[in-house]
């Protein structure tokens, strides 16, 4: 018996061409849409700098109030208004976001590149120390940091940040030793390119790619993890609005006043969202032509 | 003669080196090895050999365990820099792999510059521009070619780049490992035309390291045979390939592939 074996291309004409084509297509939906909804809470909390609806402390709006023309999102059981709150919270969330991924990038590039370049003891030590830190709970280690330093939003930061820096040391070591295989870096070294110059040069350009995406997707994570903290009461301490502090607070109201606690969960996953949605499409933006080192 | 002394003086050689990595076995056995100015010598021996450790220590990438490598008849001191600019401007790497051997993230024209840059050349942006036009064109690639990124070009164009930024420091020297190995047959002969033209009109010395005759055959006036980290035979290219005297030679020539007879 003869078995014909059909190609992908036999078989369907076509499906070379919508393969060569499709990535194409999704890269700037998904970009547009994770920067539309990505973009609109940045704006928010930036906004929120400027002006604010109401005072944050103003509790004069009436208690658990539905939206309204005056309180486009209504108000809380203390009479304050939400949407200003929400607005704050947007601010925080970013804040976190930023000053996370920050933490992350800095100490995990760090850490990641002296682990690649140095000896082998250094290495191996390094890699342990990564390996145990991968492998401590997020949350566990921001209540210690929250012990040592008292709740506040730079403990949390703090906290998100290492636990982001890691998992970002681990992928630059393993990126950076890659690169650092090539000829190219031999090349650039029998050229009389310093050390540091080596590395702005050639492996920073080359492990950067690969760290978009992971940093892009840690801040998500850094907001999931700052309402988190902040749900359990070990964010940042009233009268500082976080979205999970407020949805900790609708929580016993939320069959009079639904929208306290709808509204900062939509928002929470409208940014989880968006920045995942914009880190698909920020890959592609950075490796249009497949440069990266595989 | 007063010129003679500095024809004679080698550019670069391995005087009796000896080479493990680690702790590990002894992979270089007493090697010495010479390169006249402008000579061309190929280094041929079989995978694992040593002839890629030996081109390491010869481009200063490692140290012997014993012996010593000499640049201009004086052994290499790492902490004399300027000796070592010196050194490093002189000597020059090509490697096998075109794919490896260029940063995908860097213009083409930066990755020739570097050299230039790095070791502290003459000259600003502007002159840097026009040496690597000049570059470029030595080795018959347009002069746009620096604007673009290694994966707009070919194997073989990709070569010609790496040694167009071989040749920026203007070195005496070039070592070349396997330098054609990963290229297509067609584009092989271009590679190997343009070493020669290098050679012939430029006077760059070349080791060459590969484990195919043919290439040294043609490349090559003289040549080395490295077999289990020993030199087992030296002499001029034509004489060993008539007539060799180690019989890893004979076996090395024996299993050269031939057109069958038509």
């Amino acid at each position: 018996m003869s078995v014909t074996v059909l190609t992908e291309a036999e078989r369907n004409p076509r499906s070379r061409d919508t393969r060569s084509r499709r990535p194409r297509r999704r890269t700037s939906v998904n970009l547009l849409v994770g920067g539309v909804l990505f973009g609109i809470i940045a704006v928010v909390a930036i906004l929120s700098l400027v002006a604010l609806p109401f005072e944050p402390s103003d509790t004069t709006g009436g208690r658990l109030q539905p939206p309204s023309p005056e309180h486009w999102a209504g108000t809380d059981r203390l009479g304050r208004d939400l949407f200003t709150q929400l607005m704050i919270g947007a601010r925080l969330a970013m804040l976190t976001g930023v000053g996370a991924v920050a933490i992350a990038a800095v100490l995990g590039v760090l850490v990641g590149l002296v682990a690649a370049m140095a000896g082998r003891w250094i290495d191996d030590a390094l890699s342990s120390l990564l390996d145990i830190a991968i492998a401590f709970p997020t949350l566990l280690l921001a209540m210690l940091v929250v012990a040592w330093r008292g709740a506040s939003l730079e403990s949390a930061i703090l906290a998100i940040g290492l636990a982001g820096s890691a998992v970002i040391a681990r992928l630059t070591r393993v990126t950076a030793t890659r690169v650092l295989a090539q000829d190219f870096v031999t090349a650039s070294r029998t050229s009389g390119t310093g050390t540091l110059r080596l590395i702005r040069l050639h492996v920073l350009p080359n492990v950067w790619p690969t760290l978009i995406v992971p940093l892009a997707l840690q801040f998500g994570g850094a907001v999931v993890a700052e309402a988190s903290l902040s749900y359990v009461g070990l964010g940042s301490p009233p009268p500082n609005a976080s979205w999970g502090r407020m949805l900790q607070e609708a929580q016993s109201t939320v069959l009079v006043a639904p929208t306290a606690a709808i509204l900062p969960g939509l928002l929470l996953v409208a940014t989880i969202i968006g920045i995942n949605l914009l880190a698909d499409g920020l890959r592609d933006v950075a490796d249009p032509t497949g440069r990266t080192l595989r | 003669m007063t010129h003679d002394h500095d024809l004679a003086t080698p550019v670069l050689a391995a005087r009796n080196v000896r080479f493990s990595y680690g702790r590990g076995a002894e992979v270089l056995h007493d090697v010495s090895l010479a390169l006249a100015p402008g000579e061309t010598v190929g280094l041929v021996g079989e995978s694992g050999a040593g002839k890629t450790s030996l081109l390491r220590l010869l481009l200063g990438l490692g140290s012997p365990t014993s012996g010593e490598i000499l640049f201009e008849g004086r052994p290499l001191d790492r902490r004399d820099t300027r000796r070592l600019l010196a050194y490093r401007r002189a000597v020059q790497p090509v490697y096998q792999d075109p794919f490896s051997s260029l940063d995908p993230r860097m213009r083409v024209g930066d990755s020739i510059a570097e050299p230039l840059r790095s070791l502290r050349l003459p000259g600003g942006p502007a002159r840097r521009a026009a040496r690597v036009a000049e570059l470029l064109e030595a080795v018959d690639l347009p002069a746009d070619a620096g604007e673009r990124f290694p994966d707009a070009f070919s194997g073989g164009q990709r070569q010609r780049i790496a040694i167009a930024r071989a040749l920026a420091p203007e070195p005496r020297v070039i070592l070349a490992d396997e330098p054609v190995s990963a290229l297509d047959t067609s584009v092989r002969m271009q590679v190997i035309e343009l070493f020669q033209r290098l050679a012939r009109e430029r006077g760059i010395g070349m080791l060459l390291v590969s484990h195919d005759l043919t290439i040294v055959s043609a490349l090559c006036r003289r040549m080395a045979v490295l077999e289990g980290g020993r030199l087992v035979e030296e002499g001029n290219t034509r004489g060993v390939l008539t007539d060799p005297r180690h019989p890893y030679t004979r076996r090395l020539l024996a299993s050269v592939p031939r057109l069958p007879a038509l």
